[in-house]
């Protein structure tokens, strides 16, 4: 049968290429080519096609633990959200936020080259949706627009936190998993490569953010006039943010595996590497929550008014919230691993037996 | 030991049909045999659905052909079945199997007299 219609010269091809996710472009497109004779088929398939297809990509690239710690941070520390007049106010925002970033990772192929540049692109989008809706709502809601202070100050300094911490742990970037049993010598590498640096920009990410909020927390210690246990809170604060900063210099920077060692060797070292990775992420709680967290909270007591009941309780909320997801993205992290170790087990298995 | 993963009878479906496909295993025909398979009509977004929720349960294996020019320059993804694919599909077609055996059990090969047979007793 002859077809009616070239590839992409129609507008309703054009715009399911654009619909379509680019990480399965490919076949679902050459699928719908060969199938349909018609436009009209066409069109029909692709509405048949196209929703599930979308959907599959966002469960595959979104992470909804991820997506709740990043969503309680921009409700709390970049939109006040306990200071805002009504709950929706802070809401709204940053549920656009979350949508946004979720479309841009299941739009994104996957690569960690230039993350940080699309990571900024990422950003971008993010505050151009919410300045739009601020500037819809402002028509038609005024009462829920975001105060000035909220949009000049919170949002540009959450967008920039927001953007160290998906160029920390990018998105989208996924390590590949299963089918390991054909793995080669120079796909193990360079999945060692990859992850390195991952974690290479990550530690470093962190170990700046350390010093950063050591030197702030010292700050509020010499100079800003609070009763004695916030100025308490504040220097276990520095104390924890120092410790924390030297566990990750020594123990959580990269140890770098030999590239001159055989398949063998190479597979064993990244096995033990990863069980000691898979030990500090069961352990995050221990090392970086514990003492961090200690010092806040004591800084949060510490400098608290009497009088506000309802918005100190929202308060202690949104702060055990930050600190205890990172915890359980920890323990995700660290089942990841435990399944990468046990498909590297299978991986030498199948070459000893192989090489026997 | 491991046990294999636990089957939907959607994925199922999907798993029969890519070892039914054969060395032909992508998007259109995949979709035509499980469309025979279930004898009814699917979208072909489920089957593309599934076939990525069974790549990431490692279940099976993907990869692209060269451009084909009757696709409009565009690859097939062919798909082909990992050991721990077999396992799965094997183990919950002997599952069915047990329970179709527990039920010719209860009162002969006719699934509908077997049922009354049940609401009977």
């Amino acid at each position: 049968m002859v077809r009616e219609i070239e590839p992409d010269s129609s507008l309703t091809e054009r715009w399911v290429r654009r619909l379509t996710p680019p990480a399965c472009r490919e076949e679902v497109l050459g699928d719908l080519a060969e199938r349909c004779v018609s436009p009209r088929e066409y069109l029909h398939d692709a509405m048949r096609t196209l929703p599930f297809v979308i959907a599959s990509r966002l469960r595959r690239t979104s992470h909804p633990l991820q997506a709740l710690f990043i969503g309680s941070f921009l409700w709390w520390i970049t939109f006040y959200g306990s200071l805002q007049a009504h709950w929706l106010t802070a809401t709204i925002p940053t549920a656009l936020i979350l949508v946004v970033l979720a479309l841009r990772d299941a739009w994104r192929v996957q690569t960690l080259e230039r993350q940080a540049r699309t990571v900024a692109v990422d950003m971008a989008a993010a505050a151009a949706a919410v300045l739009l809706s601020q500037a819809v709502l402002w028509l038609v809601a005024p009462t829920l627009v975001l105060t000035r202070p909220t949009l000049l100050v919170g949002l540009p300094l959450g967008l920039i936190l927001l953007y160290f911490l998906r160029v920390q742990s990018p998105t989208g970037v996924s390590l590949p998993n299963g089918f390991t049993r054909q793995l080669s010598l120079g796909q193990i590498r360079a999945e060692i490569a990859t992850r390195d640096r991952v974690i290479r920009r990550a530690v470093g990410i962190e170990m700046c953010a350390c010093v950063i909020v050591a030197a702030v927390f010292a700050g509020f210690v010499l100079w800003r006039p609070v009763p004695p246990l916030g100025r308490i809170g504040f220097g276990l604060t520095v104390l924890g943010a120092a410790f924390v900063a030297g566990f990750l210099w020594r123990h959580v920077r990269v140890r770098p595996i030999p590239v001159d060692l055989d398949f063998a060797a190479t597979v064993q070292r990244y096995r033990v590497e990863l069980e000691r990775r898979r030990g500090l992420s069961l352990n995050y709680f221990w090392w970086y929550i514990v003492p961090l967290g200690v010092g806040l909270a004591v800084s949060f007591i510490g400098i608290q008014r009497p009088g506000s009941v309802h918005r100190t309780t929202v308060d202690a909320a949104f702060i055990l919230a930050i600190l205890a997801l990172p915890t359980l993205l920890q323990f995700a992290a660290a089942a990841k691993m435990r399944k990468r170790i046990e498909q590297l087990a299978l991986v030498s298995e199948k070459r000893e037996g192989e090489s026997s | 030991m491991k046990s294999a993963p636990q089957l939907g009878q959607f994925e199922q479906t999907v798993l029969t049909a890519i070892l039914r496909c054969g060395v032909q295993a992508y998007g259109v025909p995949i979709h035509q045999a499980v469309e025979a398979l279930a004898a009814r009509s699917v979208s072909p977004g489920a089957v593309y659905a599934t076939l990525e929720r069974l790549q990431d349960k490692g279940l099976i294996n993907s990869w692209l052909s060269d451009p084909k020019p009757e696709r409009g320059g565009r690859a097939r993804r062919y798909y082909r079945l990992e050991r721990d694919g077999e396992l799965a599909l094997r183990e919950s077609l002997s599952a069915a199997r047990r329970l179709w055996e527990a039920v010719e059990a209860t009162g002969g090969k006719d699934l509908w007299s077997a049922k009354s047979n049940l609401i009977r007793a």
